[in-house]
């Protein structure tokens, strides 16, 4: 069985998890408080700890090896339960006494981040800004707040690729001008035509990829920005209470998007320099990474789940900024109806406009 | 000076009873039935009596030689599928009406089966002294008559008060009588904001029609309104650039080169005719030449 890391109170051997209001650890029996950074050597001596060697005799049907090649079994040290968790699970809890536990090999040797932003916002005020998502929502089934069941919240660290690079470009630009004047009765339109060349550079610093495969893309870049301020490197202590997944996409195979994002970045930092003209076309561009180096991170999020006449909604909120995002179901028949309204004021509008404006 | 008098003759002299002129546009026009020698009106429709014709050439004439400028008069039976500044443009066009270089003058064209009437200014004379607010206004002192099918009347009111506005163009009226008349026209361009019953009765659009035009136009506008309540439901989309991660300040060019490359030029001639020609509306077109035209129904 693989390794588990829990922190263990010294005073009362209760479970110490992080907490994000006070940034520091925190027991929750006896709610003595710990310094992260104290916990560090704590960390580094629990480290040092050989394996227990348990040798159980297994059934003889075993699961195929297909089976088990994405999956690995723990063993909680509070009540010994056996915790089965796929292979990029790094922070969890044990399902039988609830401890929260930390899965230390998925975050050993060269799998260890780099960074880590810790939690800011508790549960509470994830519940909060879902409430709040909620609200104001004029299309939103009524039932869909009332009846929608809270699932789970949980607080994910989500395994993030950062890139940094020094980008230079060439980008040649075709532009008109556009002049007109009248002689006489006839009119004349002398359109100019320019070629714009620009090259110089632009620096990128930290653009986040996900690096997770459970977590999506588009709901990851959703909740952006996270800040740079609050970084601090990596403890595993950081993780006690939440859940953790380590990268199953590395930083070759995330690197198009985060490229993608710098073309169109510089792309558009580019065209902002062409001034005075009445169209700009691009003709040709031309971008060069140097100095391109990717960090690897851990992001805190919520995640919350619901379901509503069968269907999951799942919603993730910024652990850091709180910034909340999800898509939500439309009732079509609120739809209508406000359609409705709307064609009816649309329509007064217009009939006063035409009647005795336009048509008149 | 060309004169209608000039150009029935020659009808006349040609022993035709009728005359047909190709207008710019195609339109044929068919005058016939002179009964008169005094040409400043034309009652192709027969509306007015032989007498009442004879009476308001009499006083049009007066005052076109008076003013030196053309106040006319056409009534047709059907103007066919022209417009009525078109056909109106082509009479006075293809007879050569108006004094001066400028053949100033004033056409007031009648179309029964249209019941399209038409005010056709040509000349700065005319232009200056009828503008298009004294064209509503002259509308209003004849109108009623005219919609009321007392020609006569209507046709003599026209004819006055075109000649109270030629003098006061050209200060020739006494000190009462220029006062009453910019009184009257003051009262009525303020009064012009609540438009005569007969106006707007006839002039503006039909309900139903305005109302089937303006719930197609407010169900197509309320998908904007909708369409917002809609997208706030949905908050997930992916980052298009990586602008907030852009270091400050780090922005730099090497080269910035605007290189001019060719020009081209082209030309058209300007057209500058506007027509709202919808309906029982009155409407203006406007030509950059030497004339303007306000017309609508009665």
């Amino acid at each position: 069985m693989a390794n588990i890391l829990e922190y263990k109170c010294p005073c009362c051997s209760g479970i110490i998890e992080f907490d994000s209001g006070t940034q520091k650890m925190k027991c929750p029996y006896c709610e003595t408080t710990f310094d992260p950074s104290a916990l560090l050597e704590m960390d580094e001596a629990l480290n040092q700890q050989k394996p227990d060697q348990l040798e159980w005799e297994t059934p003889q049907e075993q699961f195929s090896e297909a089976e088990t090649s994405g999956m690995n079994v723990y063993s909680c040290k509070s009540c010994g339960g056996e915790i089965i968790a796929d292979a990029t699970t790094g922070a969890t809890h044990c399902p039988f006494c609830g401890n929260p536990v930390v899965l230390t090999s998925a975050f050993s040797g060269a799998l260890k981040p780099d960074l880590i932003i810790p939690f800011k916002l508790s549960k509470e005020d994830a519940k909060a800004a879902l409430k709040k998502h909620m609200s104001g929502k004029k299309l939103l089934p009524r039932l869909f707040s009332k009846e929608s069941h809270l699932d789970e919240v949980k607080g994910v660290y989500v395994p993030f690729w950062l890139y940094g690079a020094d980008v230079d470009a060439d980008y040649n630009f075709k532009a008109t001008q556009v002049r007109r004047w009248r002689s006489g009765d006839r009119e004349f339109t002398e359109t100019t035509y320019f070629r714009l060349e620009r090259s110089g550079g632009l620096s990128f610093d930290d653009v986040p990829v996900d690096g997770s495969t459970k977590m999506d893309d588009a709901m990851m870049e959703s909740i952006e920005p996270f800040e740079m301020k609050d970084v601090v490197p990596f403890q595993t202590a950081y993780l006690s209470g939440y859940y953790a997944d380590k990268y199953d996409v590395d930083a070759k195979q995330s690197m198009e998007r985060a490229n993608t994002r710098i073309k169109n970045s510089t792309q558009e930092a580019f065209a902002a320099t062409v001034a005075g003209y009445g169209a700009v076309t691009t003709e040709s561009s031309s971008l060069r990474v140097h100095n391109g180096k990717a960090k690897y991170a851990m992001y805190p999020v919520w995640l919350l789940t619901t379901n509503y006449e069968g269907n999951t909604y799942q919603f993730a909120m910024n652990g850091q900024t709180g910034k909340f995002v999800g898509d939500m179901p439309v009732d079509k028949k609120l739809f209508w109806k406000w359609h409705l309204i709307y064609t009816a004021i649309c329509g007064g509008v217009s009939w006063l406009l035409l009647y005795f404006f336009l048509l008149h | 000076m060309k004169r209608f008098l000039t150009l029935f003759l020659s009808v006349l002299l040609i022993g035709c009873l009728s005359l047909s002129v190709f207008a710019e546009d195609g339109l044929t026009i068919q005058i016939t039935g002179m009964e008169s020698d005094a040409a400043y009106v034309v009652d192709n429709a027969n509306i007015l009596s032989d007498s009442e014709e004879a009476d308001l050439n009499r006083l049009a004439a007066e005052i076109s030689q008076r003013q030196q400028c053309d106040v006319l008069i056409l009534t047709e039976n059907s103007i066919g599928t022209s417009t009525p500044d078109a056909y109106a443009e082509s009479c006075y066009e293809a007879y050569g009406c108006g004094y001066g270089e400028e053949r100033s003058g004033i056409l007031f064209l009648l179309s029964m089966a249209q019941r399209d009437w038409c005010l056709y200014r040509q000349g700065e004379t005319a232009r200056q002294a009828i503008s298009f607010n004294e064209t509503d206004y002259l509308w209003s002192k004849c109108g009623a008559d005219i919609s009321g099918g007392n020609y006569f009347s209507g046709f003599r009111t026209y004819l006055n008060t075109a000649d109270t506005m030629l003098s006061a163009y050209h200060g020739t009226l006494d000190e009462a009588s220029r006062k009453a008349y910019q009184d009257g026209l003051e009262t009525f361009l303020i009064g012009s904001e609540n438009p005569s019953p007969v106006r707007t009765v006839r002039e503006r659009p039909g309900i139903v029609k305005t109302t089937i035009i303006a719930l197609i136009v407010g169900f197509l506008l309320a998908f904007l309104f909708s369409g917002s309540l809609r997208s706030q439901l949905k908050s997930v989309r992916m980052k298009y650039n990586a602008a907030s991660y852009r270091r400050p300040d780090s922005m730099h060019l090497e080269v910035n080169r605007d290189i001019y490359l060719y020009a081209n030029t082209t030309s058209r001639v300007i057209e500058t005719q506007r027509t709202g020609g919808n309906g029982g509306s009155p409407h203006v077109t406007t030509s950059t030449v030497t004339h303007d035209s306000t017309s609508g129904k009665f």
